[in-house]
């Protein structure tokens, strides 16, 4: 048992030893691409909707298949010229939206007695989308 | 007899994990150093682990019924090296995607006896997780 465990931290050692040999170039070209394939996966399926091969993009946006290969393999970035011409050959509008994290800090919060000896629990009421937005910071 | 896998990489929200064979992941980190390829497995790991849909880097290998937890990583511009995987539900209901074999070319588009025998074999290959 003590050897297994051995034997998987060393395996984490060594991945981590890995990747953090990559520069903070590569982790942004990586990030870069991950955020391509973000488009590129809505693209394909798009692409497999409307019966359409690859070869069939390429030509519909006035490139080479090879140039697809090369996106959608990691290989090269796309551009948002190449971006908006494959939105407009297919029909496609991309909506932006920005993932939310609440970064602040929570306090411990002990609700406080309304009176008397039993808590009472009240059901919330409804909710409105401009003040649940964001969790609030508990003081 | 179950061979043994480790957990060396995980998503943010818990629900992917990438792990590696005990017994072969000396060759692969071998292999991928030897061959520059850090970046792209990296590049194909958090692919992975973000739930993207990329079939040209990651996809399923299920060449009969017998492999249907087969998947396969591609390195495709530089080596054409293939790393075959095998897909599983642990007890905590993680997704985990186990690098289990090494293939250091693929020489053919379509897969040869070499490559069949390789993903029936990580079809075979059944897990215990650290």
């Amino acid at each position: 048992m003590n050897t297994n465990y051995t034997k998987s931290e060393e395996i984490q050692s060594a991945f981590d030893h890995l990747f953090n040999s990559l520069s903070e170039e590569d982790l942004l070209d990586v990030d870069a691409k991950i955020l391509m394939f973000r488009f590129l996966s809505l693209i394909d399926a798009k692409r497999e909707e409307l019966g359409w091969s690859r070869k069939e993009l390429a030509a519909q946006i006035k490139t080479s298949p090879s140039f697809i290969s090369q996106l959608f393999q990691g290989d090269k970035l796309i551009n948002f010229t190449t971006l908006a011409k494959i939105q407009k050959v297919m029909g496609l509008e991309f909506e932006i939206t920005q993932k939310r994290t609440f970064t602040g800090k929570v306090l411990p919060y002990a609700p406080k007695s309304e009176g008397g000896i039993a808590w009472t629990y009240k059901t919330l009421e409804k909710c409105e989308k401009s003040t649940c937005e964001f969790i609030p910071l508990a003081v | 007899m179950k061979r043994k896998a480790s957990p060396f990489r995980s998503s943010h929200d818990g629900k992917r994990r990438i792990a590696i064979d005990d017994s072969n992941y000396e060759e692969i980190l071998a292999f991928l150093k030897e061959k520059n390829l850090t970046k792209k497995f990296y590049l194909i790991c958090e692919t992975i682990l973000q739930g993207l849909k990329n079939t040209d880097l990651y996809d399923k290998e299920d060449i009969n019924g017998k492999c249907k937890q087969v998947t396969a990583m591609k390195f495709k511009s530089k080596q054409n090296a293939r790393l075959y995987c095998k897909e599983m539900k642990s007890n905590d209901k993680v997704l985990v995607v186990i690098v289990s074999e090494l293939l250091e070319k693929k020489k053919n588009q379509k897969n040869q006896q070499k490559e069949i025998s390789l993903i029936e074999k990580v079809a075979t290959y059944e897990y215990e997780l650290y």
